[in-house]
């Protein structure tokens, strides 16, 4: 009787277990695994070097699997590709370009990269894009919504030539005018126009009358690309008034040793000064036209 | 010049193999012994291969909309990292418009079509190009390979007035890069 209990309370644990782990792990899904998930080459002028990705189907669907290989650009928001550059240096071997996996079934994908006889820059940035679609059957009802995956593999190549570290500020925005609570953006258009890759570090000192705040800034930028850095900065209840914006943007290879700066002058409007604003104009309003107020307060003495 | 017997000579002959192999021992013993005399440290290297991986629920479904609707939302759904590093999510539509095999009306995507995005938690406009809707999602536990997964990812979409009956369709992509 008493092992005929145990065993049914062992039962219920296991069914438990089971009832978590399958609210954990998800269900009906489409997947891609792919191993390493990028490739880091130092190659000579018309040198040749070759790599491969595994690549798995780890979702429930069969899908259909299409390699590209582009040039990789990319900024704190978008990624973009083109058929520039990199991307002609890179050639897909044995036509592996298009090809079904059904659930659990991985395949080699295999690549070379020859760097071109004349170099014009230090560090470029491709990609090879592992992109699975499910090939499932449309629902005749409704509005419906394929879901497919795409691995983005990076492919960096550092090539012998000049190291120039240059990052130019194209344009930038800040808020003129914030009120209290309401996020303002700061976007930064730049421009790597040296060599090697910019990493990014630093930050927005601002200073008001009675308060500042520091708001961080990270991010890299490859050669040749345009990157839109955008940093938000949301005033708290206690911040009003005139407040200076002094952005200290440091980039390097390794060292961020070379600086940008702008300086800009935000106007913080507090809501409750905005609310002391509003009731003062109606009481002078209902005083100039003597509108009697359709609330009354009497204070008695005792 | 002393001059060896042939039983002599057999026995000298025999006795070199029994030296060399005891002086073989004792270099052995020797270099074992020097061991234990000079502690060495050793170290010891291991290099775990990166993996990158997500995984996205599909289909999913509006449902059926009246024509002029605006606000529609999907039902909320996973997305997930199963591999062994931090990854940035992105996500672009296969095409600018949803379309139909029935219907000649399509339902362009914008200003109609929208995502949410995991660190706002606003809805964000859907291009054809992609955007980010999840920066840094975590890798899967360590151990128990439990993925991580965002279980309120979502879509909405407005469906303009007097547009033709019928199920219309598109394509989404989630693409996964290693976050840096």
């Amino acid at each position: 009787m008493i092992s005929l209990i145990k065993r049914n309370k062992i039962l219920l644990i296991i069914l438990i277990l089971l009832i978590l782990f399958n609210s954990i792990s998800p269900i009906c899904g489409a997947g891609l695994w792919a191993s390493p998930p990028e490739f880091k080459y130092n190659l000579s002028s018309s040198e040749t070097i070759n790599g491969e990705i595994l690549v798995r189907n780890i979702g429930k669907e069969d899908l259909e699997v299409v390699v590209e290989k582009k040039r990789l650009l990319k900024d704190s928001i978008n990624l973009l590709y083109s058929d520039k550059g990199i991307a002609t240096w890179i050639t897909i071997l044995n036509n592996e370009t298009n090809f079904k996996l059904s659930p659990g079934q991985s395949k080699t994908i295999q690549f070379k990269v020859t760097a071109p006889e004349k170099i014009n820059y230090f560090d470029a940035v491709g990609a090879l894009l592992i992109r699975g679609v499910p090939i499932e059957s449309q629902n005749n009802n409704g509005v419906n919504i394929k879901q497919g995956v795409e691995l983005v593999i990076p492919i960096i190549v550092g090539l012998p030539g000049p190291i120039i570290e240059s990052l130019q500020l194209l344009d930038h925005k800040a808020p003129i005018v914030l009120l209290s609570f309401m996020p303002g953006d700061f976007i930064y258009n730049l421009n790597n126009n040296g060599t090697v890759y910019a990493n990014m570090t630093g930050n927005i000192e601002i200073n008001g009358l009675i308060s500042s705040h520091k708001v961080p800034i990270e991010g890299g930028v490859f050669p040749e690309d345009n990157y839109t850095l955008i940093e938000k900065w949301t005033p708290g209840f206690s911040d009003f008034g005139l407040y200076s914006a002094d952005t200290t943007i440091k980039y390097g290879r390794y060292q961020q040793t070379k600086t940008i700066k702008t300086h800009d002058t935000i106007l913080v409007i507090p809501v409750w000064l905005i609310i002391l604003i509003i009731l003062g104009a109606v009481v002078w309003y209902m005083r100039r036209n003597d509108i009697k107020s359709p609330f009354k307060i009497k204070i008695e003495r005792r | 010049m002393i001059m060896l017997g042939e039983n002599m000579k057999q026995k000298i002959l025999g006795i070199i193999p029994l030296m060399v192999v005891m002086l073989f021992v004792a270099f052995l013993a020797v270099g074992d012994n020097q061991t234990y005399a000079n502690p060495v440290n050793q170290q010891v290297t291991v290099t775990v291969p990166q993996a990158i991986a997500i995984s996205v629920e599909t289909p999913i479904s509006f449902g059926s909309v009246p024509a002029g609707t605006n606000y529609a939302v999907t039902p909320e759904y996973w997305i997930s990292n199963n591999g062994n590093v931090k990854i940035d999510v992105y996500v672009k539509a296969g095409s600018t418009e949803f379309t139909s095999p029935t219907a000649t009306d399509t339902i362009a995507i914008d200003t109609n079509y929208y995502i949410k995005n995991y660190n706002s938690g606003n809805f964000q406009q859907v291009t054809t190009t992609d955007q980010m809707i999840y920066n840094n999602m975590n890798k899967a536990s360590q151990g128990s390979g439990t993925p991580t997964v965002w279980n309120g990812a979502q879509q909405r979409l407005n469906v303009p007035a007097y547009t033709e009956d019928g199920a219309y369709s598109i394509t989404m992509i989630y693409s996964a890069t290693k976050h840096n």
